[in-house]
This record gives C-alpha cells, sequence and structure tokens, in this order.
C-alpha cells in the first residue's frame, strides 16, 4: 500500500478496503445461506473475528455498543461508530457465553431495518459436534440445515426466537468463532436440538 | 500547554503547510521520519463532504454541494516508547497527502525534531496565505459597484421630468 512506503506504517487487513469489500461478500453469503460457515483466517492477521466483522460493517453513520466490553480503547477511533446505549444501538457486541437481560431494538413495523445486529462471539462453531446442537429452517436454507455451537448461553437462543417471533419485527445475528462466521437473520427458525451442560445432556 | 516551536495558532497550520511546496514538506519529513514508527489511531479516509446551510427565504435546510475531504490521524513512537499525536483534515481527495500533514501536525505540536524548519514552512505558508488574500481583496475592490449611483441617478431623471 502506497500509505506504507511514504510513511512507513502497517495497516491490519481488516482495515484496508479490499479486505473488507472481500469480508462484505462472505457476510452476504452467510445472511443469503444460513447455517453456512465462512473462514476468515486468511484475512485476519491475528486480529479478533468479530473486529473483523465490525471493520467491515461501521461507520461513523451507525452507533455500536459493547455490551461485554470486548473491544480496546484504541478499536473505537478505528471503527468510527458512536458509542450508544443498548436499547438504541445499531449493533451489538456481545460474549456469547455470558448472558446479559437486554432489549435491543427490534425495529418498527414501517422500518423493520432500523432493527439491531447482534454479533455473538462464541467459542466454536462447527457442523459436526458442539455444546449445543441446532436444527435451522427457513429462507436460503434447502430444507434443514444443521450446525453445532459451543461457548454459547442458550439462553441467548431462546431470548433471540423471542425477539425474532413478531416478524419483520426482529434482529440479525452474526455469530463468530475465532475465525469461523455464521448467521442468523430473523427469518431464520432455530431449534435447539441438544444442549451439553457440563457433560449433561438437556 | 503549548511548547510549540511554531508561535503560529496550530489551526493555521495545515492550511499554511497547504501552500508551500510539497516536496519541501517530504524533505524535512523524510529526513525525520525514520525516527519514529508511525500508526494510525483512524484508518485515513477521503471522501465527499456536505456542508448543509438554511435557504435564507423558507429557512429550510439544504446541502451547499459536495466538497472533497481527507482526514488523517497519526501515532508517532520513539524509541522510548514515548507517543505524539498529531491529525489533520483536509479539502482534498489524497490520503498520503493528509496524513503527511497530519505527521507535521504531530513534529509542529509536541517540538520534535526538526520543528523549527517546519515552523518556517508554516510562516512561508501563511505569507502566501496573506498575500492571496491582499490580491482577492484588491480584485474585488476594482469590480466593486456603488449601488447608490443608480438611486441618485433615478432621481435627476424624475427631477428632469418635473
Amino acid at each position: 500500500m502506497l500509505k506504507q512506503d511514504l510513511l512507513g506504517a502497517h495497516i491490519k487487513a481488516i482495515w484496508l478496503a479490499e479486505t473488507q469489500q472481500a469480508l462484505f461478500n462472505s457476510l452476504m453469503q452467510v445472511m443469503s445461506r444460513p447455517g453456512r460457515l465462512d473462514n476468515w483466517e486468511q484475512w485476519l492477521e491475528n486480529s479478533p473475528a468479530y473486529l473483523a466483522v465490525l471493520a467491515t460493517l461501521l461507520d461513523g453513520e451507525v452507533s455500536l455498543n459493547d455490551v461485554h466490553g470486548l473491544l480496546t480503547e484504541s478499536d473505537w477511533p478505528m471503527l468510527q461508530a458512536k458509542k450508544s446505549e443498548v436499547e438504541l444501538a445499531n449493533y451489538l457486541l456481545c460474549d456469547a457465553s455470558k448472558m446479559v437481560h437486554i432489549q435491543p431494538s427490534l425495529g418498527t413495523l414501517s422500518s423493520p431495518d432500523f432493527s439491531a445486529t447482534l454479533i455473538l462471539k462464541v467459542a466454536q462453531l462447527s457442523v459436526k459436534q458442539g455444546s449445543m446442537n441446532l436444527k435451522l429452517t427457513g429462507p436460503g436454507i434447502n430444507g434443514e440445515a444443521q450446525v453445532a455451537v459451543s461457548g454459547m448461553e442458550q439462553a441467548w437462543l431462546e431470548n433471540r426466537n423471542g425477539w425474532c417471533s413478531a416478524f419483520p419485527l426482529g434482529i440479525d445475528c452474526i455469530l463468530v468463532d475465532d475465525t469461523q462466521i455464521m448467521a442468523l437473520p430473523r427469518t431464520t427458525r432455530v431449534e435447539i436440538l441438544e444442549a451439553v451442560h457440563n457433560g449433561e445432556n438437556n | 500547554m503549548n511548547n510549540s516551536c511554531c508561535k503560529i495558532s496550530r489551526s493555521l497550520w495545515i492550511r499554511a503547510l497547504k501552500l508551500v511546496p510539497i516536496d519541501e514538506i517530504k524533505v524535512v519529513i523524510d529526513a525525520v521520519i525514520d525516527e519514529y514508527e508511525v500508526t494510525y489511531k483512524s484508518i485515513p479516509q477521503s471522501g465527499l463532504g456536505v456542508l448543509q446551510t438554511k435557504d435564507t427565504a423558507m429557512h429550510e435546510p439544504y446541502f451547499l454541494g459536495e466538497f472533497p475531504i481527507a482526514t488523517s490521524w497519526v501515532v508517532l513512537t520513539d524509541k522510548e516508547n514515548n507517543t505524539y499525536e498529531g491529525a489533520a483534515q483536509l479539502m482534498d481527495d489524497d490520503e498520503n497527502l493528509v496524513s503527511l500533514f497530519a505527521v507535521c501536525d504531530a513534529i509542529l505540536a509536541n517540538n520534535l525534531s526538526s520543528c523549527n524548519k517546519l515552523s518556517d514552512l508554516v510562516v512561508l505558508g501563511e505569507f502566501k496565505f496573506a498575500q492571496e488574500v491582499r490580491t482577492r481583496k484588491a480584485m474585488l475592490g476594482s469590480t466593486a459597484v456603488d449601488f447608490s449611483l443608480l438611486g441618485a441617478a433615478e432621481e435627476d431623471k424624475e427631477n428632469k421630468r418635473a
């Protein structure tokens, strides 16, 4: 990059326009195909995947609430997003292993797009096995899809199903682990097939 | 506390430097930039800005139009791990140029090495700006129309008719 040539400064890949265009394409793909897992490892350069999602989606016109303090102070000027209350934020960043009682914006009937998008950090996403197996059905899914999620409180999904029960109101979720990403748009029906807590099946 | 070597107000530095040949600024920066690690506090960006104002008749807001704008916010870290911040905002579409000016801002604001050389360039730029202002005023003055004479001419005509 010319900027690096001129001042010798290094900018991580997730902040570069060409990377963000590729990641945005990937985000559109996973949003269109719920249950699909995309691996972003080649783009991350040790950056957390949730930061890459935020870098791709946010600008100075939108607001963010970092519910569990996953971001560092130096991330905020890079993201440029405004800090906001949970109820008003366009984007919420949460650690899915910790449940908190929040009420995200669900939009309005005339503008359901004014709802919040939740970025949920989980321990692991997999198509094979995890501590919680999910069955997904709905638009963008051929029949049904099964995914396994580890490091996520079951209550998040129960709340999510409640928030999305009055379509078109609702929220969209983006699940990320260290390198992978998956989306649960509001149109997706999520059924918890099996949840393992401390070795016990529920 | 202002510890800059430059006596001109900080808000005027970038305006002044914009009027100095860019190669002269690059020579100064190239000589000192290796002493620091440059990182960005926010990503340098360029794009279009809009300025909203109100029309005087209906007091309704409207946009005056678009203008190019570029911003940069840098952090210089020296060998002793001291950090110095600088930023710049330009009506231009060149991110490299605005980053260069952000480095100049950091050097001038924190009195770093080559501050005096940059300060001289700022003084030169301000001198050029004052010259431009004088030239514009002179041009405006030469095209000024005294509308009060029109009123006097109308009165003369009416007096003659009477």
